[in-house]
């Protein structure tokens, strides 16, 4: 007979979306990051011209009605380029965001259970890690395997692990000592099915507010790098790339810096608004 | 104090030992044989294998480690490939350009992100709260190099007030030397400012309602003295954690300021040896980053568990 515990692991997925979306500002962040993603989808159907099509009787032309954004050096569509780059921006994103958590919990999920020497040695492994600043480690990473998308999210994602660590193994260190923790360890449930029953899904809800704190930086970052020159490589449409490209032309064709920034500064608003939304949401112990 | 002290120089000692073996196999995992690079293509086998004998590349790694090692402690990083000097003497050469730009950012930081962080949570769900709030996630949100270039655009090609990039050494021309800094330290300001507004603002809303304060406020002690003399000093722990936090974000985002700007500093050294495959300047650079990083972190840690005593009663406990 197994002990009946009240386990808090609860995710009101409805009421939720239903409190986020109540708020203002909560609502118009979702709102903006699903179409987004959309476009970036849709990349295809929604963009008007390709984006290596050169226009050339309209070469740096500026916003006109055949080219809302203007055209670049090579008379490409800005627009149609900044609607594709998003797919390059969403996908570093998510794939380092994906290999952080992927790596990062299961860690810190032990880590935090069996405490003692493990633990220690996964602190201090962590805090080696930590003294890289995020782009030391991403031109390392560039320098041995080379400029590419993939290699920018490995390098991004690979720096946000030591803090996932972190945060996941801290909350599994509080939940252990909970008595419907306890009461499942004094029942005689094998380790695994501790963890994986009863603690993990009670971190479920600051994992998902950390995924939201990552992937706007994990973005910022791909485009950070792409403009740096070690992300993704020209032709392929880019945000941090086409602002690269614009910088000689700031004086003649400020339009080409418009709108790669406004795309990167209204991804990472609107997914930070959704990440704040939900923090507050979910986190009762952030009362602000 | 003694005993958090030693646990805290044994941990940076660890990470910093640690660091050094990442650096090690990194490096040696960089594409080309580093003996080939040496002769140039083309040599004899013959001769390269002298050169591996030479240099001990034919040994264990372990034994190459120690070796690295036990020259890299007496601050020898070899020479640059590029340059023939140093590595040692390049990274100094660009540290005090880096230190300003960045000692300036955080200055700004702290001078627009402290005040209007106890503003909001003062007159929390106002106007103002609101105002700080937005310009706090337009900080956080908005790509570093993107607004580099964006006031480039305004004060340098629209307005003509300020040079677009360029650096002048402080000692020649002082004047010219902080108007050059203007663009890049706001700059690189810009989001470490964002972020202390966000935690002062939580920190500070925190603070004001706790058991202490309240029994300031009972006291009689006027709003004012509540907010200086009480909230305020724990803000200031806040102010030290952040920007203990987020040096490595500092350092980062000198490598695009510098870039951008271009200020010839310790970050855009990075990116000149990454570009020109100068490998003992890459080593060097991973190396003295990481040994900087660490050691600021141990100072910023001794800091604040001298702010605040909670952290040296509690550090057994963790």
């Amino acid at each position: 007979m197994t002990l009946v515990t009240a386990d808090p692991a609860t995710f009101q997925g409805k009421g939720v979306a239903r409190r986020l979306m109540s708020r203002p500002p909560t609502a118009i962040g979702c709102i903006v990051a699903l179409t987004i993603i959309v476009v970036a989808i849709a990349a295809p159907i929604v963009a008007p011209y390709a984006p290596a099509a050169n226009d050339f009787d309209a070469i740096l032309s500026p916003p006109t009605f055949a080219h809302p954004m203007g055209t670049d050096e090579l008379g490409r569509d800005t627009l149609s380029r900044a609607i594709w780059g998003a797919r390059a921006s969403m996908l570093a994103g998510i794939l380092a965001t994906l290999l952080a958590v992927v790596v990062a919990v299961p860690i810190g999920l032990i880590s935090g259970f069996y405490r003692g020497r493990i633990d220690g040695l996964t602190m201090r492994a962590t805090d080696a890690m930590l003294a890289f600043p995020f782009l030391i480690v991403a031109v390392l990473l560039t320098a041995i395997l080379g400029p590419s998308l993939q290699n920018a999210a490995l390098a991004i994602g690979l720096v946000q692990i030591p803090k996932l660590i972190r945060i996941t193994r801290g909350e599994v260190l509080g939940l252990r000592e909970e008595s419907f923790v306890q009461a499942a360890i004094a029942d005689g449930a094998p380790d695994r099915s501790v963890i994986f029953r009863h603690i993990l899904p009670n971190t479920l809800n600051v994992l998902l507010v950390q995924a939201t704190v990552v992937l706007p930086f994990a973005i910022l970052a791909e485009a950070t790098l792409s403009f740096l020159g070690l992300g993704v490589q020209p032709p392929t449409p880019s945000w941090g790339v086409m602002l690269t490209a614009a910088q000689p032309y700031l004086g003649t064709a400020p339009w080409l810096a418009i709108a790669p920034g406004m795309a990167i500064l209204l991804t990472t608003l609107s997914f930070n608004l959704v990440g704040d939304g939900l923090r507050d949401v979910l986190d009762p112990r952030l009362d602000r | 104090m003694s005993r958090y002290f030693l646990r805290r120089a044994g941990e940076s000692l660890i990470a910093l030992w640690l660091a050094t073996i990442v650096v090690f196999i990194g490096v040696r995992s960089l594409p080309g044989d580093p003996a080939i690079a040496m002769s140039g293509e083309g040599r004899e086998p013959a001769a390269n294998a002298l050169i591996r004998q030479r240099y001990g590349l034919d040994e264990p790694l372990p034994i190459q480690y120690l070796r690295w090692i036990s020259i890299t402690i007496t601050g020898d990083l070899g020479t640059s490939i590029r340059t023939g000097q140093p590595v040692t003497a390049e990274i100094l050469s660009r540290i005090p350009t880096t230190l300003e730009l960045a000692g300036l950012a955080g200055l700004f930081a702290i001078c627009f992100g402290l005040p209007l962080g106890i503003a909001a949570a003062v007159r929390r769900g106002t106007r103002l709260d609101y105002l700080a709030g937005s310009v706090g996630l337009i900080g956080l949100s908005i790509p570093t190099f993107w607004l580099g270039i964006v006031l480039i655009l305004i004060f340098a090609v629209w307005l003509e007030v300020l040079p677009a990039s360029g650096y002048v050494p402080f000692l020649e021309d002082p004047i010219q030397n902080l108007e050059r800094m203007i663009l890049p330290v706001i700059v690189l300001g810009s989001a470490l400012g964002a972020v202390l507004l966000r935690q002062v603002r939580s920190g500070m809303i925190g603070s004001l309602g706790s058991d202490y304060v309240r029994t300031a406020r009972a006291k009689g002690l006027t709003e004012r003295q509540v907010v200086v003399g009480h909230a305020l000093r724990n803000s200031l722990i806040t102010v030290v954690t952040i920007l203990g936090l987020e040096l490595g974000a500092l350092i980062s985002g000198s490598v695009v300021t510098e870039s951008i700007f271009l200020i010839p500093g310790f970050g855009r050294l990075i990116i000149e040896a990454v570009s020109r495959r100068d490998y003992p300047v890459i080593q060097g650079v991973a190396l003295f980053s990481a040994v900087a990083y660490i050691a600021i972190n141990f100072g910023v840690d001794l800091l604040y568990s001298y702010l605040n005593p909670k952290v040296r009663m509690g550090s057994t406990a963790q």
